[in-house]
């Protein structure tokens, strides 16, 4: 998989699984917390073979960003991957080289490739896989990563993509209210403290349910919110009693394994009142919440994939805004890979410049020698002259000429243009070429 | 007339539950905002009324006794509670079940003969009014009971399978239908035994003249017995959410399956 099958290796590629190709138990064995992105990636970088590399991990995704990946770095991916899911992930990887990859995180970052269509939290994500990458992601990636948000940034200020509540939280509460026709005065658990239990905690309380918030390290941060939003706070291990009692419960831990099994909850949900529906809401990868509770009576127990499903439903309005989103994207993708391809003659734009230059300071001496008798000033414009009209007959062939490495063939079109104008010395090492998947 | 109106009735009825029944057709699309269902049940109740009245006018007398004044007239009481809950929760899942079990009912008061019956002296007493009024009423509530624990059943196994398609757009929530089911049973179980009571006393009364009949009495006192149980579980809180709602449609089941075996067996001619 390192290299086309003209044998070319890819300048730029993405190995990676999402919610399109893999479910939930492959996709939360993979994923890593964000902690570790930085070491994996160092340790990726370290293995040598490419000249960038960045890991964008969230719920939905895991995706390694490659530039002109070798065999060493191909083969640490794809090992990576083996070993910590504990299964070969061919069968549900997907592997993009050039600009269908470039085009990929673009379309990410713009919230179009995510199951709830527009969503604004990829953005945040592909910003911190980024900044987590900075050190290794080299120049390639470092452009892609910008242009990607930049598409995302525009998709959301120029389109409606981004309007409505449509998002996991809110889909929490929707869900929650096919259950119980109303929230008010129901009695809510939230598990873990992050950014995501806070928001679901907002609309809860905003639905007058009741919150507890258990905390496992940062009981502080629990505290924290309960004295701004109300309700109480309890250390994660006395959280599982209060299953008796509670309505709702939303788990959302960086736990890396299932913390509410049926031997930490099933007595108490059994305890229960009869009949008395109690629904779970796992909004964690990995998930926290063991598969086994949701076969107990009366429990309803939703993951990530279950509640993005639902928000996906509540995005009528946001389909109008993808033909506008998309043509953004396309726009992107072509500026990038004008950049992108035109790397390939760059060498040769700077190598004609400079002959022309060359030739533009040994012309004007030598016209300025026999124009002795002009005064400074009449000089000066003279040579000014010179500089625009070589200016001029330059802008268009150079920009031209990045823009046709972008349609293919830069290292033809470099050859050609050396031999056109006599430059010499060789063309740049690393063009990337346009290669069909 | 009042047999056409029961035509038109009949038709509204009909397209109610067309009209319900339209999104299931296509895949995970959400159904249409519901004041279509709505107004076409509002129409069907008020054409059913009317028949009902030009019935009245057309015999003399309410449209209690006999097979086909009776069954429209359930089929009325039921149209009515949907319509009811329709208005109310500004919801028309209910319509779904509670819309086939009207037409069905209509279709059959149609069926046999629909006319002015014959009364015998007694069927026109208040006596026999109240009993057979409250009675319907007992078992259109039953019907009502019967719908909503037939929607929770179908709405709390796609909720447990997670399938968030057409039906859990469409259908209420699990506590709402729970409460129709609480609130339809414990209205109609002492409307029912009012119904009960009261034919007791009439078959006391009736017996001299041969005007009543005991398999009447052992349905009623059947569907009481039914009824009174879950009510009772209800009450006492052994029953609740998905037990409740099996216990409402099996009771439905095993009430609807009596009478007809009853009818069937020779006891025809009335409905109650």
């Amino acid at each position: 998989m390192a290299s086309h099958a003209d044998g070319t290796t890819p300048g730029l590629m993405v190995i990676g699984l999402s919610y399109r190709t893999a479910p939930i138990e492959v996709r939360e064995r993979l994923a890593w917390p964000e902690r570790d992105v930085p070491q994996v990636v160092a340790d990726l970088a370290a293995a040598g073979g490419g000249s960038g590399v960045a890991l964008l991990t969230t719920c939905n995704r895991t995706e390694f960003y490659l530039a002109d990946p070798g065999s060493p770095i191909l083969d640490e991916v794809w090992s990576r991957a083996a070993a910590r899911t504990g299964q070969p992930v061919d069968s549900y990887a997907y592997v993009l080289r050039d600009r269908d990859a470039a085009r990929h995180l673009i379309r990410v970052a713009a919230g179009l490739d995510s199951l709830v269509v527009g969503e604004s939290q990829i953005q945040g994500q592909v910003r911190d896989a980024w900044d987590m990458a900075k050190p290794f992601s080299g120049p390639i990636l470092h452009r892609l990563f910008q242009s990607a948000l930049t598409a995302g940034g525009r998709v959301r200020s120029e389109t409606t993509l981004g309007t409505g509540s449509a998002s996991v939280p809110s889909a929490c509460v929707d869900l929650a209210k096919k259950i119980f026709s109303a929230l008010a005065g129901k009695r809510g658990l939230v598990l873990g403290t992050g950014d995501m239990s806070e928001l679901a905690i907002t609309l809860l309380v905003g639905e007058g349910v009741l919150p507890t918030v258990a905390a496992h390290r940062n009981m502080d941060r629990a505290l924290q919110i309960t004295s701004r939003l109300g309700g109480q706070a309890v250390e994660l291990d006395h959280a599982w009693p209060l299953f008796k009692d509670m309505d709702l419960v939303i788990c959302s831990t960086a736990a890396p394994h299932a913390i509410v099994t049926v031997e930490r909850v099933g007595a108490a949900i059994r305890a229960r009142g009869n009949g008395r529906p109690l629904c779970i809401l796992d909004i964690a990868v990995p998930r926290d919440v063991d598969p086994e509770v949701g076969k107990l009576d009366n429990v309803f127990l939703y993951d990530i994939d279950d509640l993005q499903e639902v928000a996906a439903q509540t995005i009528g309005e946001r389909k109008r805004a993808l033909p506008a989103a998309e043509r953004i994207v396309d726009e992107e993708v072509d500026f990038f890979w004008e950049w992108y391809a035109g790397r390939g003659v760059v060498d040769s734009v700077r190598a004609l410049r400079d002959r022309m230059e060359e030739l533009r300071t040994a012309e004007l001496a030598r016209a300025l020698r026999k124009l002795d008798h002009l005064p400074a000033a009449d000089r000066e414009r003279v040579e000014h002259l010179t500089k625009a009209l070589m200016n001029k007959f330059l802008h268009g062939p150079s920009t031209r000429l990045r823009a046709a490495a972008g349609n293919g063939h830069p290292a033809q079109l470099a050859e050609t243009i050396r031999y056109l104008f006599e430059l010499g010395g060789e063309p740049a090492p690393s063009e990337p070429e346009k290669h069909d998947e | 007339m009042f047999t056409q109106l029961h035509f038109v009735a009949l038709a509204c009825y009909g397209l109610t539950v067309a009209v319900v029944a339209v999104p299931f057709l296509k895949l995970r699309e959400a159904p249409a905002p519901g004041s279509v269902p709505l107004v076409l049940t509002g129409v069907a109740v008020v054409a059913h009324f009317a028949g009902l009245m030009a019935y009245v006018r057309a015999s003399g007398s309410l449209p209690l006794a006999g097979v086909a004044p009776s069954l429209s007239s359930l089929a009325f009481l039921l149209g009515l509670l949907a319509l009811g809950i329709q208005w109310l929760t500004r919801e028309n899942a209910i319509a779904l079940v509670a819309g086939p079990l009207v037409v069905g009912v209509m279709a059959a008061a149609l069926a046999s003969g629909f006319g002015p019956a014959p009364l015998s002296p007694r069927e026109d007493g208040a006596w026999f009014v109240i009993h057979a009024g409250s009675s319907l009423l007992g078992v259109a509530l039953m019907a009502l009971s019967f719908a909503a624990a037939a929607l929770y059943l179908v709405q709390h196994r796609v909720l447990k399978r997670r399938q968030f398609g057409v039906l859990f757009q469409f259908l209420p929530p699990l506590e709402q239908l729970d409460r129709l089911n609480h609130l339809a049973l414990v209205v109609g179980f002492p409307v029912l035994t009012i119904g009960i009571v009261l034919a007791a006393g009439y078959l006391g009364q009736a017996a001299s003249t041969g005007g009543a009949r005991s398999a009447h009495l052992v349905w009623g006192l059947l569907s009481w017995m039914i009824l009174g149980t879950i009510a009772a579980l209800r009450f006492r809180g052994f029953l609740k959410g998905r037990r409740a709602a099996l216990a409402s449609v099996l009771g439905f089941f095993a009430v609807a399956t009596t009478y007809l075996v009853l009818f069937v067996a020779g006891a025809g001619g009335r409905f109650l």
